[in-house]
């Protein structure tokens, strides 16, 4: 059986950069845990989320991005693509999803799948509000993490 | 001839630091530490309400959240004069001990063993001589030559795929690196079970704290999760018996690989307990409360000031003499910048002053950091591991005393090459071992406890802000396991009026102050010889045995400059 972990990342203290983690919130309220699927609040955890990543087989990360967007524009991105925006990140992190990732390949604990849902954040500074554009892509950020919930407990049902 | 080199960023460190070094016929002669990323959260806190400061703190630091919950409800029951139950302590002093364990063992393995460890040379070992090396240092399960063999291919398998993942930035092949390529083999081999080791004993703080990975379990007055030896739910013996087994694995780690790894790289080393010194001022507040009286009673770890290395006198701590200076970080006091401000009177303007970027220096003689300068009783203080070793050997501590000295035994050295960077590195694996040798002893008295019928977790005498005076303040101390963290909150009409938060990395890498004496790190770098200054892995060295936590906690990707990875936009 499948483990699915859905993991929101992100400083809760820095505008924008919650985003991932306000996705996280409104989905938790809606899907509880399972046994093998879990929503997590990761925060700028690194290592310390090495158990979570390496328990999953599929990782949906939901996050604040800069990929030169409109703020608020919301994207996805995945296969093998997530390695290169993981290795090019300015992260206050060395530590980071990085190399939280090679760390679970080095076990040989790697999720098969890995999928980065992304809100081209606006403003990162130190306070707890989203800026406006980005407070109006959080439906759209949550819709599409949760077609993919309700596509693998689908799945699962099925089995 | 001078020649000023940079650093940065200092890698495998949580955060962004810099450090700039002027390099006199190969020996750093002047040193400057920076933290270019602003961290200001203190200005979150104000106007809530004190009893929810810890969730916020939880988030200051990108990833030590434990310490910051614990330091912030220890600040509001300070000001609040709450003292919690027995049960409450002794379950804090277990989450915070399981802490200190995992990140030294995190610390040791994945940020500091590859400035001592060559892995392109691990790739050359010989698996059958690995093999008898690790069976004669330690009977730890995995001695195998077939063991080592896989290690090697998996992480051949690894770096052949391109990407070197934890491995980039490795000074490989460096004059400095000087173990044999079986002891390396060896190291890489205990980095990997490392990674398994931590991710499996911290899963003590999911027992004890309901919610992995940020604890939810802190609560003003005590703890939040209950005491009920009937219920599912509760702290009952089926999860002790559970943090006896993942205890149990985190020692049979520390005692047959950490420790036996320290001593048999140490020797391959040892010109490093004579670098690295720093001021020789070491600071402590003290923690693990294990009395009756509480919190900050009858402490396992011992509270002690010790200045200019001298071990016969260990001064007590009173937090009235601690101060932070901003003549040179990139703040402004509003009282003018060259006067230290207690914390309870501290102010977090910040005023970038520095160049604009790119650059290529910082103008060091003005503002360059955004560190403040803690300074205790006006000197600049080292803490950490080695103030808390230092502290508990010369007050006299048994466990401490005898765990040192059967250390320098093994390596043939006396007390004084503990002020250097080896013995950082040493003092950090002697805190682990004690550390978790003493755990059970707390587990054991919650234990005790619990059987003779009290079930008591909370505190809620002063819970109401009915009760409170109109103004009230206090600080909370914490060893965290980077060092002595001090949150201080002032509380008026209910409400946080100012929140300081001085934590380890401050003390240890904040710049000048305004007598122009340097910080830690600064310090610390004076004498080192730098073997190739394009490749200064002798800078890394002293600075990850500090175990520097830069982490002001944004956690964003961004594709710095082209982007090569294809966004499909949604």
């Amino acid at each position: 059986m499948a483990n699915f972990l859905v993991l929101g990342l992100g400083n809760l203290l820095m505008n924008d950069d919650a985003a991932g983690l306000h996705a996280i919130y409104a989905l938790q309220q809606r899907y509880p845990d399972r046994d093998n699927f879990q929503i997590i609040d990761g925060g700028t955890l690194g290592l310390d989320l090495l158990g979570h990543v390496a328990w999953a087989d599929r990782l949906l990360l939901l996050d604040a991005i800069n990929i030169g967007e409109a703020p608020g524009t919301v994207a996805r991105i995945a296969g093998e693509d997530i390695n290169p925006i993981f290795s090019r990140r300015i992260s206050p992190h060395q530590a980071g999803i990085k190399d939280l990732l090679d760390a679970a390949e080095l076990l040989g604990d790697r999720p098969d799948e890995v999928e980065l849902l992304g809100v081209q954040y606006d403003n990162i500074q130190m306070e707890m509000t989203l800026s406006p554009p980005v407070e109006q892509a959080l439906p759209k950020l949550i819709a599409e993490a949760a077609r993919r919930i309700d596509h693998f407990l689908h799945e699962q049902a099925d089995l | 001839m001078a020649n000023k080199i940079v650093v940065d960023p200092v890698t495998r460190i949580e955060g962004h630091l810099r450090i700039e070094a002027k390099i006199e016929n190969g020996v750093i002669t002047d040193a400057w530490s920076s933290a270019t990323m602003f961290r200001g959260v203190e200005t979150i806190l104000r106007n809530r309400d004190p009893r929810d400061a810890w969730y916020y703190t939880q988030r200051f630091c990108g990833v030590c959240t434990t310490v910051h919950s614990l330091a912030s409800i220890r600040a509001v029951e300070n000001a609040l004069n709450i003292q919690i139950p027995f049960n409450a302590e002794m379950i804090r002093n277990v989450i915070m001990g399981i802490q200190n364990v995992q990140d030294h063992v995190i610390h040791f393995y994945h940020l500091h063993a590859l400035d001592w460890v060559d892995v392109v040379s691990a790739l050359s070992a010989d698996p059958k001589k690995t093999a008898a090396l690790q069976q004669s240092i330690s009977p730890w399960k995995y001695s195998s030559e077939k063991y080592f063999k896989g290690v090697q291919d998996r992480v051949a398998a690894f770096v052949n795929t391109g990407k070197l993942g934890p491995f980039t930035n490795g000074y490989w092949g460096h004059p400095a690196m000087k173990l044999p390529a079986e002891a390396n083999l060896m190291a890489v081999a205990h980095y990997l079970e490392a990674l398994t080791v931590q991710k499996e004993i911290i899963k003590i703080q999911a027992i004890l704290g309901s919610k992995n990975p940020h604890p939810q379990t802190f609560l003003v007055g005590g703890m939040a999760i209950p005491v009920d030896p009937n219920s599912q739910n509760a702290i009952n013996a089926d999860k002790i018996a559970q943090i006896r087994q993942y205890l149990a694995m985190a020692r049979e780690f520390v005692e047959q690989v950490y420790i036996p790894d320290v001593l048999a790289v140490a020797p391959f080393y040892l010109e490093w307990a004579g670098i690295g010194t720093g001021h020789k001022n070491y600071l402590s507040y003290g923690d693990f409360p294990e009395g009756r009286r509480g919190y900050p009673h009858d402490f396992w770890m011992p509270a002690g000031v010790i200045v200019d290395g001298d071990l016969s006198r260990v001064m007590p701590v009173d937090q009235q003499k601690v101060t932070e200076y901003v003549t040179h970080s990139w703040y402004e006091y509003s009282g003018g910048d060259s006067v230290g401000k207690h914390p309870y009177e501290g102010e977090t303007n910040h005023q970038y002053s520095g160049p604009k970027p790119p650059y290529d220096f910082l103008d060091t003689d003005n503002k360059y950091s955004w560190v403040k300068s803690p300074r205790y009783d006006d000197k600049p203080m080292e803490v950490g591991p080695l103030s808390r070793m230092l502290v508990a050997y010369a007050s006299g501590h048994k466990e401490v005393t005898d765990t040192v000295n059967l250390v320098l035994g093994k390596l043939g050295v006396g007390p004084e090459v503990l002020f250097s960077t080896l013995g950082r590195t040493a003092a950090r694996a002697v805190e682990t071992l004690i550390m978790i040798n003493k755990m059970g002893d707390w587990l054991d008295a919650l234990v005790a406890n619990i059987k003779s019928g009290d079930y008591a977790i909370h505190n809620n005498e002063n819970w109401d802000p009915a009760t409170w005076p109109a103004n009230a303040r206090g600080f909370g101390f914490h060893e965290a396991p980077r060092g002595a963290l001090g949150h201080w909150v002032v509380i008026d009409n209910k409400n946080i009026r100012n929140y300081q938060a001085v934590v380890p990395t401050t003390w240890n890498a904040g710049p000048r102050d305004p007598a122009g004496v340097r910080g830690q790190y600064e310090e610390s770098l004076i004498g080192t010889p730098i073997a190739d200054p394009q490749r200064p892995l002798e800078i890394l060295r002293t600075m990850h045995s500090f175990d520097p936590c830069m982490a002001c906690a944004v956690h964003l990707y961004d594709e710095g400059g082209q982007l090569i990875s294809k966004a499909k936009i949604l």
